[in-house]
């Protein structure tokens, strides 16, 4: 069975086909980076305004590419929350409009869900449990226990940033440009992670993250050194810090749940540091790591037609109903009127 | 032809259902709920056009004439052959049929049951029995049928939600997608009553605003939709590839002006200013008739396809707050 996935939670505007949950026949993003680059993070309206003008011309080219037509497909899933509104109901509306008109099933999907499916789409094979998941984006920190097919037991999140958002904010800061993430991996390309010592938030104090104070601490140490500071050398020492602090945190859970499996994903899956670091643990502490390629990290359609598929008999009475929701949690029944 | 609009441009979202004989409007108050009711509202109106079928085709079995437009109420009983049929002795009226137009069966005119009794119809009783006994989901316009949905201005959610939903319909189905900006279901509307010359129109926008447009009636033939002004590259839209039809009179007369935000006031230039949908100090209220849709909708040009459906876009009269902010920021850099 051919599931269309539909993703536009934030800004990027993808479409993907994937075959019985596991084969990828066509995966397509419009990314709207250079749109927003001038804001320095993501603009809601202007986000669901390009959504609108990309999400037919993704949706053509990624049938295309798959070699498929719309009388091919033999379901719909789409994300509807987490994530923007603006952009969510995009997304959703086209979804549920091509699946009233193929009539075929409509699937709401939870975004941080399919996030962490795509560690097993990736591998091509049927998600197992039970795993710790970790979650990390610009919009989430989330450390959760996965049980089965939606059943999610919610560790910990971050009470304040996202690691992304952390890294977002400090590259604006020091001006190195829009998204964080990338720049800084590569600013601190051959830095020395132990020339800063920053912190590493609610270490051993539970499963909660808290990034706000590490951004502090970094603009602090900016202006504390001026010209001094060793751009390279700082970038390392904060991807250090994070990567210790996410890192911390999963083996605390996997060792207190007893659990040997861990799924890592979201867009700051894609650091480098922070996947070194993941592998090193992995290596010393005898647990399965599940980490998607860089390309399945990022948001993705993917993800979603894969997580549709694999949750479709769960979606409940009249999908159709359903309400894009910005902070849908996750396990919980899709958000309707 | 059928077809179903929707107007979403206000969380009192408007809809309509029609055929080459009737329309029936909807309204529905979708406060944060629009994109989870759009099927609902599909059936409601699918509903409707089910129901027209059916009576048109049990009025052909049973002698029946159609009405050519649905009434909200029914009438009290009247005699055979003044106005709508009921039944012989002010009883039940008849569950099934429809009488003729304006007036009921000439002389008298029955059907099968020769009592007049047979061929009256309430059309909203109908309408609301198969509301009540819902002919099941799923989307059942086709070949030679149409859709269409209010471009805007208004809210930009609702608007971006209806659109989406719609072409997606119109995708699948191949179904021809109008476009009708609520400016010029307007003019369309002041035109029906005689209106002639430049007039304002107004429409609701945030904090006691309004988007305005200046045009004089009456617009060219044909044409569908006021010429926008579109954040040219700022949110990837240009305005050189807008699917608006432009409206020059081509005899001398003022082309419209491009819509802007304003005050909710009457035209300076003492040009009659008309609210759609409210009233103002100086403004007339404007409520854009069913009916001029339903003409609309009928015979306005609808191209199909690919490159068409891609032009119908909402209506941004005013680019984004952040933009707004951006260009202030640096056009005034120590602002």
């Amino acid at each position: 069975m051919i599931t269309l996935g539909i993703e536009s939670s934030c800004d990027d505007t993808s479409v993907a086909l994937v075959e019985d949950g596991r084969r990828l026949r066509a995966s397509l993003i419009s990314s709207q980076i250079e749109v927003h680059r001038r804001f320095g993070g993501v603009v809601p309206e202007v986000a669901a305004r390009k959504h609108y003008e990309a999400i037919l011309p993704v949706l053509h080219e990624a049938l295309a590419a798959a070699g498929l037509g719309l009388g091919d497909l033999g379901q719909i899933a789409c994300t509807v929350g987490p994530g923007l509104l603006g952009p969510l109901l995009v997304g959703m509306s086209t979804a549920k409009g091509l699946a009233l008109a193929l009539d075929l099933p409509f699937i709401p999907v939870h975004h941080l869900e399919a996030h962490l499916g795509a560690a097993f789409l990736a591998r091509e094979q049927e998600p197992a449990y039970p795993y710790v998941g970790l979650i990390v984006s610009g919009g989430h920190a989330t450390l959760v226990l996965a049980t089965g097919a939606r059943q999610f037991t919610t560790l910990g999140r971050t009470a304040d940033d996202a690691p992304g958002e952390l890294l977002d904010k400090i590259a604006r800061h020091l001006d190195l440009g829009y998204p964080g993430g990338p720049v800084i991996q590569k600013k601190g390309a051959g830095g020395d992670p132990a020339r800063y010592p920053l912190p590493r938030p609610l270490a051993g104090r539970g499963y909660g993250f808290s990034f706000s104070g590490l951004k502090t601490a970094v603009l602090h140490l900016v202006r504390a050194e001026g010209d001094r500071l060793v751009l390279p050398d700082l970038c390392a020492s904060l991807q250090a810090a994070v990567r210790d602090t996410l890192c911390g945190k999963l083996e605390a859970a996997l060792a207190e749940t007893g659990v040997a499996r861990a799924v890592v994903a979201g867009g700051v899956a894609a650091n480098a540091v922070l996947r070194a670091g993941l592998e090193a643990l992995a290596a010393r502490r005898g647990f399965e790591l599940l980490v998607p390629p860089i390309a399945l990290c990022t948001d993705n359609a993917a993800m979603v037609a894969a997580q549709g598929f694999h949750t479709a008999a769960l979606t409940g009475l009249d999908p159709l109903r359903a309400n894009a929701c910005a902070d849908w949690a996750m396990g919980d029944p899709f958000p309707v009127l | 032809m059928r077809y179903l609009f929707l107007d979403a441009s206000s969380p009192l979202a408007f809809g309509q259902a029609g055929d080459e004989s009737h329309h029936q409007p909807f309204t529905w108050s979708t406060q944060m709920n629009l994109a989870a009711r759009l099927t609902g509202m599909i059936d409601e109106m699918q509903a409707a056009l089910a129901t027209w079928e059916k009576i048109a085709t049990q009025g052909e079995g049973g002698g029946a004439r159609r009405l050519d437009a649905c009434p909200v109420a029914l009438p009290p009983a009247a005699p055979p052959g003044e106005g709508l049929v009921g039944p012989a002795g002010g009883g039940t009226l008849g569950e099934v049929g429809l009488a003729g137009g304006e007036a009921g069966p000439a002389g008298g005119e029955a059907g099968p049951a020769g009592d007049g009794t047979e061929n009256v119809v309430c059309p909203s009783s109908v309408l609301q029995r198969d509301r009540d006994t819902p002919s099941g989901p799923g989307f059942r316009l086709g070949a030679g049928d149409r859709l269409g949905v209010c471009t805007g201005p208004g809210s930009l959610t609702g608007l971006r939600v209806a659109l989406s939903f719609f072409r997606a319909l119109a995708l699948v189905r191949e179904l021809p997608l109008i476009g009708l900006d609520l400016f010029t279901w307007g003019a369309r509307t002041l035109e029906t009553r005689g209106v002639r010359g430049p007039v304002r129109l107004l429409a609701p926008a945030f904090l006691g605003q309004a988007f305005l447009v200046d045009l004089e009636l009456p617009l060219r033939t044909g044409c569908l939709a006021i010429p926008d002004r579109l954040e040219s590259g700022k949110t990837g839209t240009d305005a050189a590839d807008s699917p608006r039809v432009s409206d020059p009179s081509g005899s001398g007369r003022s082309p419209p002006s491009a819509p802007a935000l304003g005050p909710r006031s009457g035209a300076p230039d003492g040009r009659p200013t008309f609210g759609l949908r409210f009233a103002a100090e100086g403004v007339a209220r404007l409520d854009p008739e069913p009916a001029v849709l339903h003409d609309l909708m009928l015979r306005a040009p609808a191209p199909a396809g690919w490159e068409a459906l891609l032009r119908v876009a909402p209506l941004y009269v005013v680019p984004s707050q952040a933009e707004l902010k951006w260009a202030q920021t640096h056009d005034h850099p120590g602002h």
